[in-house]
C-alpha cells in the first residue's frame, strides 16, 4: 500500500481546511497539460503554489517538517498537521502520481539537445545548490574555461530542471495532480 | 482523539539587519529558525507601517522563497523582491551561530 504524508503548518490552507473532510485539491487544477513539466519545476524550484499539483511526500519526517513551519511555532493547543494519505495505482480515484524526477528526466533524455540540466561548475558546485546557507561560496565561485576561451568571469549556470531535481530529492517529493479525494486521506496527526 | 505529538525541535531567535525590503512599509526584523533538526526553514518577524504582525512570514530558505502569498499584489511583490536579500541574511546569521558552536 503506497503511502504518502503532507504537512500543514499553522496559517496554511491545508491548516485552515481539514483534508479529511474535502480531500486535497490543487490552487489551479485546470493548468494545461502541455506545459505541464514547467510548471512542476515551477511548482518545486521556486515554490509555487499556484499550480495544478498538490505536493506530496515518502517521508513522515520531511511532513513533520513542513507542519512545524507554519506563520508561528506550534504549541500543544494550537499543533501543526500531517496527513497520512493512501494512493494506488488503480483505486477508482481519479487521482494521477508523479515522480518529479522522472517526469524532469523524461524531458531532457537526449545528450545531444542544447537544453540540459547539467552544470558548468567544479565538483563542489553542487554542495552549494544542495545547501546554499552552508556552502554559499560554492553557487559564487567562478566557473573555468579551457585555454583559448575568453567568456565575461561569471558563475556557474544553474538551470531550474537541476534546481527542481535537487529539491524534489529534498523533500522525498511526488506530485498529485489535481486532486487527492476525501476517502484517500486516512488520517491526520497533530504535531507540536 | 489522540494526544498532539511532541517532536522536541529546536529552535533559535535570530535579528535581522535593516534596509531588506526596498518597500518602506515593511521592515523584516527577525526569524525564527531551526537548529535541531536543521530544517530549511524559517518564520521571518516584520513589521507593517510600524506595526510588528503578531504572524510570520513562511520562507524556504533553500529555495529562497517566501512560501506565504497574499492577495495585496504591492506587498507580495515587496515579499518576492525582498526573499533573496532575506535569505541570504539569515543564512549568514545561520552560518555565524555554527561557526560560534564549534569554537565552544
Amino acid at each position: 500500500m503506497p503511502i504518502f504524508y503532507r504537512g500543514a503548518g499553522i496559517g496554511t490552507y491545508w491548516h485552515q481546511h481539514d483534508a479529511r473532510r474535502t480531500g486535497f485539491k490543487a490552487h489551479y487544477p485546470g493548468a494545461g497539460r502541455s506545459s505541464q513539466v514547467s510548471r512542476l519545476v515551477q511548482h518545486i524550484a521556486r515554490g509555487t503554489t499556484i499550480s495544478p499539483f498538490v505536493s506530496l511526500t515518502r517521508s513522515y519526517g520531511i511532513a513533520c517538517g513542513y507542519a512545524w513551519s507554519g506563520d508561528e511555532l506550534p504549541t500543544f493547543s494550537q499543533p501543526g498537521y500531517v496527513y497520512q494519505i493512501e494512493i494506488e495505482e488503480q483505486d477508482g480515484h481519479a487521482t494521477k502520481l508523479l515522480d518529479p524526477i522522472t517526469a524532469i528526466a523524461k524531458q531532457l533524455q537526449s545528450p545531444y539537445e542544447w537544453k540540459s540540466y547539467h552544470h558548468d561548475g567544479q565538483a563542489s558546485f553542487l554542495l552549494g545548490v544542495v545547501d546554499p546557507d552552508g556552502h554559499a561560496g560554492e553557487m559564487q565561485r567562478t566557473a573555468l574555461f579551457p585555454p583559448g576561451d575568453r567568456p565575461t568571469p561569471r558563475p556557474p549556470q544553474l538551470h531550474a530542471e537541476l534546481e527542481a531535481l535537487v529539491r524534489a530529492l529534498r523533500d522525498a517529493e511526488l506530485l498529485a495532480v489535481g486532486a487527492i479525494a476525501k476517502p484517500q486521506v486516512l488520517q491526520r496527526w497533530e504535531v507540536f | 482523539m489522540t494526544q498532539p505529538i511532541k517532536l522536541h525541535y529546536e529552535t533559535r531567535e535570530i535579528r535581522l539587519p535593516v534596509g531588506l525590503s526596498e518597500n518602506v512599509e515593511v521592515v523584516f526584523v527577525g526569524a525564527t529558525i531551526f537548529d535541531e533538526p536543521p530544517l530549511p526553514f524559517a518564520i521571518v518577524k516584520y513589521e507593517l507601517a510600524g506595526a510588528l504582525q503578531k504572524k510570520g512570514l513562511r520562507m524556504d530558505l533553500d529555495k529562497r522563497v517566501f512560501l506565504s502569498h497574499f492577495e495585496d499584489a504591492a506587498f507580495q511583490a515587496a515579499l518576492e523582491s525582498s526573499a533573496p536579500a532575506v535569505a541570504a541574511a539569515i543564512g549568514k546569521a545561520r552560518r555565524e551561530v555554527r561557526s560560534n558552536s564549534a569554537v565552544i
